[in-house]
C-alpha cells in the first residue's frame, strides 16, 4: 500500500495552498472594453491577454449526404482566473488563464442533443493543450481546435459518436455589433465588451457519425466577444439570436435580462443585409415576444422556448421555433450551464415570405452569472 | 503477466495455429484494360480488388523559409494470408488499413516517420467508396467541397494541408490501366501532379503556416506481381517549368529492368503522354547504406527522356529517408530530392519524391 506515503505529502500540499491562497488578492487590473478602443480585424479576432473574459462561437446548420439535418455548437473559452475560486482554492494556482471548450451536436432529423466539454490546462508554452495564440487564429482544447489556414479555417471536434472537420470559409466581411465593435452592457465605463461576428460562413467538411463519414455542408456563424467586467449587476443574463435567412440576409439580437425581470433598454441588435453595410438596431427598433416555455426536467429550469421577432421598419417578422426542446448544456467541469439551440425560422423579411435558421443562446436562467457581480468589479479597483 | 493470462494467450496461439493454415479462398476481381476510370468516383476506394493505395508527398516551406518534405500515404489491403506478429490479420481486421507518415526536416537535418495501423477508436481505419474520405486513427485525407484536407501527427510535427488540384487527374498507362511487367500484373493507377498546398505544420508545438506543392498517387490492383520482379523504383518530378514526369522502374530477379517499366510527361496545360521505358534512361550514381537496416539503395540519379530533351539530376535532400515501421513491417526509402537539369535546352529546377522498394527483401504485396 502506497497510500500511507502520501498523505503527509498531500496535507503539506493542502497547508501550503491554504496559505499561499489566504494571501490578499493581488489587485488585477484587467483591460476594459472600450468604446474608444477601435476592433482591428483580423488582429482582434486572435486572443487578448489582458481582458479577464474572452470567447470564439461557432455555430452553423449542416446538411449531410444521407439527408440528415445537424446544426453544431464548438466555443472555445479563455479566462483569467486571479481571482475565480473553485471549492475555495484558488483556480489560478492550477491554470491562468484557464481554457475551456463545449462541443454540441444537433441532429435534427433524429431530434438528438448531444454535447461534450474540455477543460485543459493551459502551459505557458504553445504545446500546451488548451491554448490560444495573440499573433494568429489559433485556438485548440485537447482533441479539438480551430486553426486558420490562408483565408480558410479549420474546425475540429470529436466527442462519443461524433467527429467534426469542417473548412470555414467567411462569405462576407466581419460585422462590428454595438458602437463599431463595443456593446454596452450597463452604464459603467467597462460594462460592456468588444463584439464582432462571421455571419455568413461556408461550411464543408465531413462528420463521423458512430465511426461512418458523412459529408456535410451548410452555412455557420462565429462570433468572437471579449471583456473584463462584463454586466452591471442588475443583469440576470441575456437571450442572443444568431438568425440566418435563406435570402442571405442575417440577423443579431441580443437581450441583456434583469434580474428583476424583464429586459434593459440597452438592449441591441444588427442587421446585416443580403448585400450593403450591416445596420445596428437599438431596443426600440425590435420586439421579441415570447410564445411558449420548457422547463428542463434535469435543472428544474424554465426557459423561454418559442419568439415572435418584429424589426417594424424592416417590415421583418420571424418566428423561431427550437428543433428540439431539450438543448440545455449542463456542463459539469466548466460550470457554465445554458441552453444553446438550433431553431427554426420562418415569416416574412422586408413584406416577402421568407425561412431560415438560428442559433439561440439563453444565458442566466439556472442562476445570475455570478462572476459578474458589485464585489468583482471593487475588488479588482476597477 | 498473471497465469491467466499466460493461459488466455496460450490457448489462442493453440487456436490460432490450425486455423490459421487455411486463410478463406477469395476471387478478387482483375484490373481490366477495357474499365474506363471516371473522375471523381474512381479517387474513392474501390471494393472488391486486393490492393489500394493513396500516396501523398509534398514539398512545404514556412513564412520564415525552413522546407519540409512530407509523405502522407493510406493502404487498404484485402489480408487473408497475411500475418502479423504471427497472428492472422485477417481474423481483426479485412481489410487491413495501413498508414505511415514521414517529414524530412531540412533545417534540423532529421527524418522521422510513424505508422497508423488502424485498431485504435474510435475511428480505427477506413476508405469510403462514395467520396474521398479514407482515414486511419487520426490521420486522414478528406474532400471538404473542391478541396482536399490532409491530416496526420506523429511526436514532433503535427500537419493540417488543404490541397487544390491545380490539373485534371492523369491516367498513367493505357487510360489509367499501367501494366508493370511482361508477366501481366496490372493496376488502376492516378495521379494528381500538381497539388496547390496551404497548411499548417506545427514543429515541436509551434505551429507554421506552410505553402507548397504535392503530388497523390492512387493505385488499385489485384494480382500479385510475378515472381521474378524484386522491386520497383518510382520517380516523381515537379519542374519549376510547371511540367511533371513520373517514372517507375520494376526491377527483376536477373538485374535488369522489366520493359514494362514507364513513364509519364505532363504538360503545363495538363495534356500528358505516356511512354514505356525504351523512351527513358535512369542511372545511378551513387549508393547509400543504412547503419540501421545495412540496406543499400541507390541515393543519386541521372534521367533522361531523349524525345523531351529532358536531362535531370536527382539529390537526397538527405541521404537517410529510409522507412522501417515496426508493425507494417516493411522497409523502404522514400524521401523527397531536389531536382537541377535542362529541359529543351533551357536549365531547370524542381523537386521530386523517389520511393526505392524491395532492396531490403524483394517485395510481395
Amino acid at each position: 500500500m502506497t497510500r500511507p506515503k502520501v498523505i503527509p505529502y498531500l496535507i503539506c500540499f493542502l497547508l501550503t495552498v491554504f496559505v499561499v491562497s489566504g494571501c490578499a488578492t493581488k489587485n488585477v487590473v484587467y483591460r476594459r472594453a472600450d468604446p474608444n478602443t477601435q476592433v482591428v480585424l483580423p488582429r482582434d479576432n486572435f486572443a487578448h491577454r489582458n481582458y479577464r473574459t474572452e470567447w470564439w462561437y461557432f455555430t452553423g446548420h449542416l446538411t449531410a449526404d444521407n439527408g440528415h439535418e445537424y446544426a453544431f455548437e464548438v466555443t472555445f473559452f479563455k479566462r483569467r482566473t486571479d481571482e475565480d475560486k473553485y471549492r475555495g482554492l484558488p483556480i489560478r494556482n492550477y491554470s491562468n488563464p484557464a481554457h475551456m471548450a463545449h462541443f454540441a451536436i444537433i441532429d435534427e432529423t433524429a431530434g438528438t442533443h448531444r454535447f461534450e466539454e474540455r477543460r485543459s490546462k493551459d502551459y505557458i508554452n504553445n504545446n500546451g493543450k488548451g491554448g490560444t495564440l495573440e499573433d494568429k487564429l489559433y485556438l485548440w482544447n485537447d482533441d479539438w481546435s480551430l486553426k486558420q489556414i490562408g483565408s480558410d479555417w479549420l474546425l475540429r471536434a470529436g466527442m462519443k459518436g461524433y467527429d467534426l472537420t469542417l473548412m470555414l470559409t467567411p462569405q462576407k466581411p466581419p460585422v462590428l455589433h454595438g458602437d463599431n465593435g463595443y456593446m454596452a452592457k450597463g452604464d459603467q465605463i467597462g460594462q460592456g465588451t468588444h463584439y464582432f461576428s462571421y455571419t455568413n460562413i461556408r461550411a464543408e467538411g465531413v462528420l463521423f457519425v458512430d465511426g461512418s463519414p458523412l459529408k456535410v455542408s451548410g452555412r455557420a456563424w462565429h462570433d468572437h466577444e471579449y471583456g473584463s467586467y462584463q454586466m452591471a449587476s442588475e443583469y440576470r443574463g441575456w437571450d442572443w439570436f444568431s438568425i440566418r435567412l435563406d435570402n442571405d440576409a442575417e440577423i443579431m439580437i441580443y437581450l441583456l435580462t434583469l434580474k428583476q425581470g424583464g429586459i434593459d433598454s440597452t438592449s441591441s441588435g444588427t442587421i446585416v443585409p443580403a448585400s450593403g453595410e450591416p445596420v445596428h438596431l437599438n431596443f426600440d427598433d425590435f420586439n421579441v415576444e415570447v410564445l411558449d416555455h420548457w422547463t428542463s426536467r434535469k435543472t428544474e429550469t424554465t426557459y423561454p422556448s418559442a419568439w415572435k421577432i418584429t424589426i417594424p421598419a424592416y417590415e421583418t417578422e420571424l418566428s423561431v421555433t427550437p428543433y428540439i426542446l431539450n438543448q440545455e448544456m449542463r456542463t459539469k467541469k466548466t460550470l457554465i450551464q445554458y441552453w444553446e439551440g438550433s431553431a427554426k425560422v420562418s415569416g416574412t423579411y422586408q413584406g416577402q415570405p421568407i425561412s431560415g435558421k438560428a442559433f439561440v443562446e439563453l444565458t442566466g436562467y439556472i442562476e445570475p452569472l455570478k462572476y459578474l457581480t458589485k464585489r468583482d468589479v471593487q475588488e479588482a479597483g476597477v | 503477466m498473471s497465469r491467466r493470462t499466460v493461459f488466455l494467450i496460450a490457448a489462442i496461439i493453440v487456436t490460432a495455429i490450425p486455423l490459421a493454415g487455411c486463410p478463406p479462398k477469395v476471387v478478387y476481381n482483375d484490373v481490366s484494360p477495357d474499365y474506363q476510370l471516371t473522375f471523381p468516383e474512381d479517387h474513392y476506394a474501390h471494393t472488391g480488388y486486393r490492393v489500394e493505395w493513396w500516396y501523398f508527398t509534398g514539398h512545404l516551406e514556412s513564412e520564415s523559409g525552413d522546407k519540409y518534405g512530407f509523405e502522407l500515404v493510406f493502404f487498404k489491403k484485402r489480408s487473408e494470408g497475411d500475418f502479423r506478429l504471427g497472428l492472422p490479420v485477417w481474423w481483426f481486421q479485412n481489410p487491413a488499413y495501413v498508414a505511415h507518415f514521414a517529414v524530412t526536416d531540412l533545417s534540423k537535418r532529421s527524418f522521422q516517420y510513424s505508422e497508423r495501423i488502424g485498431v485504435n477508436k474510435p475511428l480505427r481505419g477506413g476508405a469510403s467508396t462514395d467520396k474521398l474520405v479514407i482515414w486511419n486513427e487520426d490521420w486522414s485525407a478528406m474532400e471538404m467541397g473542391d478541396t482536399w484536407y490532409l491530416n496526420a501527427a506523429m511526436p514532433g510535427y503535427a500537419m493540417d494541408l488543404f490541397v487544390q488540384s491545380n490539373k485534371p487527374p492523369v491516367m498513367h498507362g493505357e487510360n489509367g490501366y499501367s501494366q508493370k511487367s511482361e508477366q501481366g500484373g496490372a493496376s488502376y493507377y492516378v495521379s494528381l501532379t500538381s497539388l496547390a498546398v496551404q497548411g499548417i505544420l506545427e514543429v515541436d508545438g509551434t505551429p507554421l503556416a506552410v505553402t507548397g506543392k504535392a503530388w497523390m498517387d492512387h493505385e488499385v490492383l489485384s494480382a500479385e506481381a510475378s515472381q521474378n520482379i524484386i522491386g520497383w523504383d518510382w520517380f516523381s518530378i515537379q519542374l519549376d517549368n510547371d511540367h511533371e514526369l513520373m517514372l517507375f522502374t520494376v526491377r527483376t530477379e536477373d538485374g535488369s529492368i522489366d520493359p514494362y517499366s514507364s513513364g509519364t510527361i505532363v504538360f503545363p496545360d495538363g495534356t500528358y503522354e505516356h511512354f514505356y521505358s525504351d523512351h527513358f534512361e535512369i542511372r545511378n550514381l551513387s549508393y547509400w547504406t543504412s547503419t540501421e537496416s545495412r540496406v543499400t539503395y541507390p541515393s543519386s540519379w541521372k534521367v533522361s527522356v531523349p524525345e523531351y530533351d529532358i536531362n535531370l539530376t536527382l539529390l537526397p535532400v538527405l541521404g537517410d529517408q529510409e522507412l522501417r515501421p515496426w508493425m507494417t513491417q516493411i522497409i523502404y526509402w522514400e524521401g523527397a530530392v531536389e531536382v537541377q537539369g535542362t529541359f529543351m535546352d533551357e536549365t531547370v529546377t524542381g523537386e521530386g519524391y523517389v520511393e526505392l522498394s524491395g532492396y531490403h527483401k524483394p517485395i510481395r504485396l
